[in-house]
């Protein structure tokens, strides 16, 4: 059997300490091959975030984690600090949400670009930056030579998000984790960025662990889908079953809210109440208390996770 | 046939003009040339890319970007010739909801103080008669009574949203011009406050002018939809018409970029190249030729105007995709 790219066993994030500590993330596993994508969908509070900053050495430094975290084989809790380094920008990258927040607002893109070439591949100056132009232009941003001397605010979002794109695929990751890449963009914006994503992906060979809220979204990227709720995993197998047969009651409600475009409805389905507070999360399954399905016992235990069908995994007693 | 709530006629919105301190004098125009008409208890929707002028639009009807040009009614009436309680009424009765209901509450006001603010500034009722009508705003839009106490920061992202929709309601308007009233909000969440607007319109009658760049979010509420691109309306048509089939090419490209499940994994290829163009140097002819599919070189020279295309559409556009009717 191959190693996956990336594994995650019963990876569990606490933040805080004693009556503070917060659990954000518990017990979720995952594996994720080369070259495929998986879609990670939740709302605010499930999660999905911390899960990628884990990976990216990003969490705060009172947060704890447990299980273990595999890239490519290793326990990315066992690397040195250099070795971490060394792996992070290279073989793993990230894009955010708000590349405004992410980019330096003082220095030209170009520049920025080239620094992660400069210190990954040990590029020099001028190499760097002739490879900078190159990838503004392979992320399909017109006149690069010119658009690399541009600072980030003369950009539009889409371009400020090809520009961290260039610079996320600049040392040709395995790994690229979108987190939220087009939550702040238009949706016109937001098809050109997917698309570009895709084509990178084709061309590049380079695994993607895509985040977002939307499930349209996510489901227009995956090849396998993980749902998530307050901090742990719910649902997991081919996109395709996640969406076409849903079994946890949380994604059919995601699913039935979605505005059906073309089949109008006096009322759309909700989801009643709201996402809970990881400080005070409901005994049993957390979704419990808003789950049209929920019976006595579902408040008795976390629900673990089992097999409904080929690779698709529910952690529901009534699935 | 029935006097619209809200219009206007060849309405331009432009900034700039005299010259500031760092630059040379030149306007640019948010909004050009637009007419178009709010029924009463009608649901129009106004979708476009950032930057196409909508929200200027919403901002220009309330009295916000004075060095607009054009006409703006209400009941009719032109608003540049009402009287000051006139204008007053105006206010009242129509009143605003925003995207970030973060921003939009004033942290250190009781929900029940922010509920009660636009009764208090339009001297409706006295503190008794106020209280009341709070404690059954608070209900209309499903939220608990013991509210009233408490503040923004304890309410999540939807329930802040209730009570930005409570203080909208709050002094009994015709219209509420709710701007990206979805987009922050949680999946789960977005259907509820669709719900509850849909519900309250059908119990209060009020109108809506809903702006949105997506149109997915406004498929459940609007009656109509009115596209738009750098600062001009494109097409105007009834909501099925347009969802069933667009006429305007950036319609199309709006619906289709609407990400939607159950068509597998994207095909890239489809997207709307390139972004909107500058307002300050506006491509010539129409403004959307440069990214437009259908263009034709008609489209580079002249300025398409809004003409009937069929029974209920008007559109904007030399080579539209469906043939008109009339």
């Amino acid at each position: 059997m191959t190693v996956p790219l990336l594994q995650a066993d019963d990876l569990t994030i606490t933040i805080g300490d004693g009556h503070d500590a917060v659990r954000v993330l518990d017990r979720v596993s995952f594996a994720l091959d080369r070259g495929a994508t998986l879609g990670v969908v939740g709302e605010s509070g499930c999660g999905k975030s911390m899960t990628a900053l884990a990976m990216m050495g990003l969490l705060p430094t009172s947060a704890r984690v447990g299980g273990r975290l595999l890239f490519e084989g290793v326990d990315l809790r066992d690397l040195t600090a250099a070795e971490q380094r060394a792996l992070r920008g290279r073989r793993l990258a990230m894009i955010f949400q708000e590349p405004m927040t992410a980019l330096n607002p003082v220095v030209p893109v170009g520049v920025q670009i080239a620094e992660t070439l400069i210190v990954h591949e040990r590029l020099g100056t001028a190499a760097a930056q002739a490879r900078a132009v190159g990838l503004l232009d392979r992320v399909g941003i017109a006149a690069p030579a010119e658009r690399a001397h541009a600072f980030p605010h003369q950009m539009s979002g889409g371009m400020r998000q090809r520009v961290m794109i260039a610079m996320a695929i600049a040392c040709h990751p395995a790994l690229l984790i979108a987190d939220e890449p087009t939550t702040a963009l238009d949706v016109s914006v937001q098809a050109q960025i997917l698309d570009l994503l895709l084509e990178l992906q084709r061309d590049e060979g380079m695994a993607i662990l895509f985040i977002s809220h939307n499930l349209g979204v996510v489901s227009q990227m995956a090849d396998e889908i993980l749902v998530m709720y307050a901090g742990r995993a719910v649902e997991l197998g081919p996109a395709r079953d996640v969406l076409m047969a849903p079994r946890h009651p949380y994604t059919r409600g995601l699913i039935a809210t979605m505005p059906d475009i073309g089949h109008r409805q006096t009322m759309l389905p909700v989801i009643d109440g709201n996402v809970p507070d990881l400080r005070r999360r409901p005994p049993g399954c957390a979704y419990a208390p808003r789950c049209p399905r929920a019976i006595a016992d579902c408040t008795a235990g976390v629900p673990p996770f089992h097999r409904v069908a080929h690779d698709h995994d529910v952690a529901c007693i009534r699935a | 046939m029935t006097t619209p709530l809200l219009s206007t006629r060849h309405l331009t919105v432009a900034f700039g003009g005299a010259g500031g301190l760092f630059r040379a004098g030149g306007t640019v125009r948010a909004v050009t040339d637009v007419s178009f008409a709010l029924y009463p208890g009608e649901a129009l929707a106004l979708v476009g890319e950032s930057g196409s002028g909508k929200t200027s639009l919403a901002r220009a009807i309330l009295g916000l970007h004075p060095h607009s040009t054009g006409e703006i009614r209400f009941r009719g009436q032109d608003t540049a010739r009402m009287t000051a309680s006139e204008r007053q009424a105006m206010r009242r009765a129509v009143q605003m909801v925003f995207q970030d209901p973060f921003g939009s509450l004033d942290p250190r006001l009781p929900i029940g103080a922010v509920i009660a603010e636009p009764l208090r500034i339009h001297g409706i009722g006295n503190r008794a008669s106020r209280a009341d009508r709070v404690r059954e705003l608070l209900g209309l839009v499903g939220l608990p009574a013991d509210a009233v106490n408490r503040y923004p920061h304890q309410f999540s992202g939807g329930q802040r949203q209730r009570v930005a929709i409570a203080r909208a309601l709050a002094p009994g308007p015709a219209a509420i011009i709710a701007d990206e009233p979805l987009s922050a909000l949680d999946m789960s969440i977005q259907s509820q406050i669709l719900n509850l607007l849909s519900d309250l319109r059908g119990r209060l009658g009020v109108s809506y002018l809903l702006i949105s760049h997506d149109l997915a979010a406004v498929h459940h509420l609007a009656d109509r939809v009115a596209a738009m691109y750098l600062g001009r309306i494109v097409e105007v048509a009834p909501r099925d018409a347009l969802f069933a089939a667009p006429a305007h090419p950036y319609s199309a490209a709006l619906l289709d970029a609407v990400p939607r499940i159950g068509t597998g994994k994207r095909i890239p290829g489809h997207a709307l190249i390139g972004d909107m163009p500058s307002p300050m140097a506006p491509p010539p002819g129409c403004a959307f030729h440069p990214r437009c599919p259908r263009a034709l070189a008609r489209c580079a020279e002249e300025v398409p105007a809004l003409i009937r295309f069929d029974a209920d559409r008007e559109v904007a556009c030399h080579n539209p995709l469906v043939a008109g009717g009339a």
